[in-house]
């Protein structure tokens, strides 16, 4: 397991170095190289290799969404399981505060 | 690297042509959003984006389920994009594996896109257009149809 939210309440997750700098590396990649797509938007390696980092990826999806935003619902729903966002909810700025509320509750912010 | 120059690393067709980039880049808007008007949500029919659809979400996004989608804002299928007056025109992009991108004419006969999550544009019709198998390029493709409705009297 990366991280320890029970210790590390009040003052963030601990990451490992090497997984954050390679999620960085991916999420460059992804935006770069799909950054035009408005469909389809999931159809990337860098997608795939951030699911497989597992839970490990959430409190850096969640930095990343509270930071600068990109299409991280996906990720959030197929790693934790669950979904904060109410059906019929489409305004990305609510989306957005209602998963980083999501993460400040289960320790992952 | 400037921001054209960097647009047009993805964009080719923009290189040497008239252009302007008249947004910043935006995740909560796409291409579909932008030529109905609305720059609050991400249409898109595919479940896997997860945003708005007014219909239940396809397997596929085919031109056609595009099309149906502006069918409800009043859109029809046209046959060309010759600016009409009083007309408000879009052009449908496909590749080889359907829709790619959508963008709205302008009163002045110019086109404006909304680059998936990137920036908006201002443009001449074709030079959005391409096939660059580089990882980087946007990728259009080509136009592949028009519809049109009657433009909004606010809208020139």
């Amino acid at each position: 397991m990366a991280t320890d939210r029970a210790s590390a309440t009040g003052v963030g997750v601990e990451i490992a170095p090497d997984l954050e700098g390679r999620f960085n590396e991916l999420v460059e990649q992804w935006v770069r190289e799909r950054g035009g797509a408005s469909i389809r938007v999931h159809d990337h390696p860098a997608y795939a290799e951030i699911l497989a980092m597992g839970e490990a990826a959430i409190p850096l999806i969640l930095r990343h969404l509270r930071d600068h935003g990109w299409h991280w619902y996906r990720h959030l729903r197929e790693l934790s399981g669950e979904n904060p966002v109410p059906a019929g909810e489409f305004d990305r700025g609510r989306k957005r505060e209602l998963w980083l509320e999501w993460g400040e509750e289960r320790g992952w912010l | 690297m400037s921001k054209a120059e960097d647009l047009e690393a993805h964009l080719p067709g923009l290189t040497g042509a008239e252009y302007a980039i008249t947004s910043d880049a935006s995740e909560r808007y796409n291409c579909i959003a932008w030529v109905v008007g609305e720059s609050h949500r991400w249409w898109s029919p595919l479940a896997e984006d997860a945003e708005y659809w007014p219909f239940e979400y396809q397997p596929e996004a085919t031109i056609a389920v595009v099309q149906a989608a502006l069918a409800t804002v009043g859109f029809e299928a046209c046959a060309d994009g010759e600016l009409e007056d009083g007309i408000e025109k879009v052009a449908f992009f496909a590749d080889e594996r359907g829709f790619t991108h959508v963008a709205r004419q302008l009163p002045s006969g110019r086109w404006t896109s909304k680059l998936g999550s990137d920036r908006d544009i201002e443009h001449g019709l074709e030079t959005v257009e391409g096939f660059d198998e580089s990882p980087t390029a946007y990728r259009y493709g080509r136009v592949v149809g028009f519809m049109s409705r009657r433009r909004a009297a606010s809208d020139g």
